[in-house]
């Protein structure tokens, strides 16, 4: 452990200790405190708390009935998948999200759903038992096409120790609106990978046909990147690089397939300043990450200035045309104000780093006039480009959780509809 | 709004009282330092884990296991800590703008360690929370992405990120 880790539980054991007593339990609901501000924490939280488990065991119970054949595919027998798409001009209407665990900490599912309708299309349980890992779920470009990997993590409640490994069976999840089996899963001929290298993350090429995966982190001997064919199951590519020791630790993120799938972006912590997007051609020779890689872009990350609190609004990423590195910036100030959710576009140049100031792609104001209830858990993107970003708010209800679908383009902001998915406590991760 | 109170009946509630208070009584500190660290404040920490024994009072005849308790509470502490942190639209206190520490709490954070605690609640919320179930509960990674319903990987990318954060920080304010 670095003398840095050693201070953090210091602090952490120090702060903890501040709070020596507790008031006695109470079994009925207590009073609201005075003050708008506390009522309204306190009746979210008690609704959520009470509810979440409720919510997920119902919906499961719901969806039980629906039945989602899982078919096993032979080497060539993946259903076709759409031909690339243009950049979209409308929210994606079909998602599949991973369902959190229940309240005996164990099983995971799939919920596949349309967000024009009220109730989801299928629930999918993990056909060996096992847990679907949340980093290999990833969408195609045709609004249909879906994919997800299980792993041999056991889950045994209430408490751990519970295993993660590596992904052992690849499935891929379509979608058929209209037909006698709107939902279909096939397990893929893609083989199982080292049971000693964890997912970081996963992309599928807008086609749908190539599969690229991230492996690897700090606890591993090396960090890989992977191609599969989808149809025949087949690795392509492998590259690998070992990997440091704690401090040296970099992490593959955000995995994007660009400039018409030939290439894979991903970006990195090239030191604890430096963020860089590199990019690595399906055909690029050779097995070494470092090497075959090209270095798209880099910048230091910015000092934190008047940032109190960053909130998540998406990883640092490329567009799709390999032109631009788009940050989004979105945190509460020090002195309590809540900022724009900016997309920041920075035009990737031969120099390898940024040659102009960050022009903002699009703004999404802190209290949005068009977008009801600005006070949302969540706003994130779905599509980004130099010049505009598709993308969407969500307000949590009881059961189900309402997006707000913008496209926004500078400080334009057009709300393009209303949807619904399950309540965020069901779906703990989602793809679009 | 389904909030039916399942409470159980009877002599079936008095078990479920006893079995709540003993309960209490052993692990509702610990929460509450738990709910603490991720939300920053003393009063809504309190309320987050009364709420969680209320809850678990309302649903004790559907737990599958006393055992299971413990569990159960853990989760619905940190659900309701999430949940407070996607609706907070106040920025987190900072211990610097906590009514005056009593003497007591003064010896025991050194300068160096609020420093440290600052920048714990500058990260985002996924983030510290990597950090207090690792550092603080000393959950191992697999344990930690049980806990926050991710993988093992996305903890260990959560925790270096926030180390990482946490030391730029500290360079920048020294």
């Amino acid at each position: 452990m670095s003398p840095l880790e050693d201070d953090i539980r210091d602090a952490l054991h120090a702060e903890a200790n501040r709070l020596r007593e507790m008031p006695p339990l109470r079994l009925e609901p207590a009073p609201r405190r005075a003050g708008p501000a506390a009522a309204t924490r306190r009746g979210a939280r008690r609704h959520w708390t009470w509810l979440a488990p409720v919510t997920a065991a119902a919906l499961v119970i719901a969806l039980a009935i629906t039945l989602v054949v899982v078919r096993t595919a032979q080497n060539g027998t993946v259903p076709p998948v759409a031909p690339p798409t243009p950049a979209p001009t409308t929210f994606p209407r079909y998602y599949v999200g991973l369902g959190g665990e229940n309240m005996d900490g164990n099983g995971t599912s799939l919920i596949v759903g349309d967000t024009r309708a009220t109730r989801p299309l299928a629930a999918i349980s993990s056909p060996t038992g096992a847990a679907f890992e949340s980093t290999t779920l990833a969408a195609a470009g045709d609004d249909r096409t879906f994919i997800i990997a299980e792993t041999l993590g056991q889950r045994k409640p209430p408490y751990p120790p519970y295993a993660t490994t590596g992904p052992t069976a690849w499935y891929q999840i379509r979608i058929s609106p209209g037909s006698a089996n709107q939902v279909t899963m096939t397990r893929l001929p893609i083989s199982g990978g080292d049971a000693d290298l964890p997912v970081m993350d996963t992309a599928l090429s807008g086609d749908g046909r190539y599969l690229a995966v991230a492996l690897g982190d700090a606890g591993t001997v090396r960090q890989e990147v992977q191609v599969y064919s989808v149809v025949t199951g087949q690795l392509l590519h492998t590259w690998s690089m070992a990997v440091g020791n704690f401090d040296t630790y970099v992490a593959i993120n955000a995995l994007t397939w660009v400039n018409g799938d030939g290439t894979v972006a991903f970006d990195w912590a090239a030191s604890h300043n430096i963020t860089q997007v590199r990019t690595l051609s399906v055909g690029a020779p050779g097995t070494s990450l470092l090497t075959a890689s090209h270095l798209a872009w880099s910048h230091d990350n910015p000092p934190l200035g008047n940032v109190a609190t960053s909130i998540e609004c998406g990883s640092l990423t490329i567009t799709t045309d390999g032109r631009t590195a788009m940050e989004c910036m979105h945190y509460i100030s020090k002195t309590g104000k809540v900022s724009p959710v900016e997309w920041l576009a920075y035009p990737i140049s031969a120099s390898a780093s940024p040659t102009a100031k960050a022009r903002v792609a699009a703004a999404i104001p802190a209290s949005p006039a068009t977008l009801k209830d600005p006070i949302t858990t969540q706003i994130d993107a779905v599509y980004v480009s130099a010049r505009e970003v598709i993308g969407y708010a969500v307000s949590v209800g009881t059961r189900q959780a309402t997006i707000h679908e913008f496209i926004a383009s500078g400080t334009t902001v057009r709300q393009l509809g209303t949807g619904t998915i399950p309540s965020l406590w069901t779906l703990s991760w989602i793809a679009w | 709004v389904d909030d039916t109170d399942t409470r159980p009946p009877g002599a079936a509630a008095d078990a479920a009282q006893r079995h709540i208070t003993a309960l209490y009584q052993a692990h509702a500190l610990s929460l509450a330092r738990l709910a603490l660290l991720m939300l920053g404040d003393q009063a809504e920490a309190q309320d987050m884990v009364q709420d969680a024994f209320l809850g678990l009072y309302r649903r004790w005849h559907k737990l599958a296991s006393a055992d299971a308790a413990p569990g159960y509470l853990r989760t619905s502490v940190l659900n309701g800590c999430r949940t407070a942190l996607r609706r907070r639209s106040r920025p987190v206190t900072y211990p610097q703008d906590l009514p005056l520490p009593s003497a007591e709490a003064t010896a025991i954070q050194t300068e160096e360690q609020r420093a440290v605690l600052a920048a714990v609640r500058r990260l985002p919320a996924r983030q510290r929370e990597a950090l207090v179930l690792r550092y603080y509960l000393d959950m191992t990674e697999d344990q930690a992405a049980q806990a926050m319903r991710v993988s093992r990987g996305t903890v260990k990318s959560a925790t270096s990120r926030a180390i990482t954060a946490v030391g730029r920080m500290l360079k920048e304010e020294s």
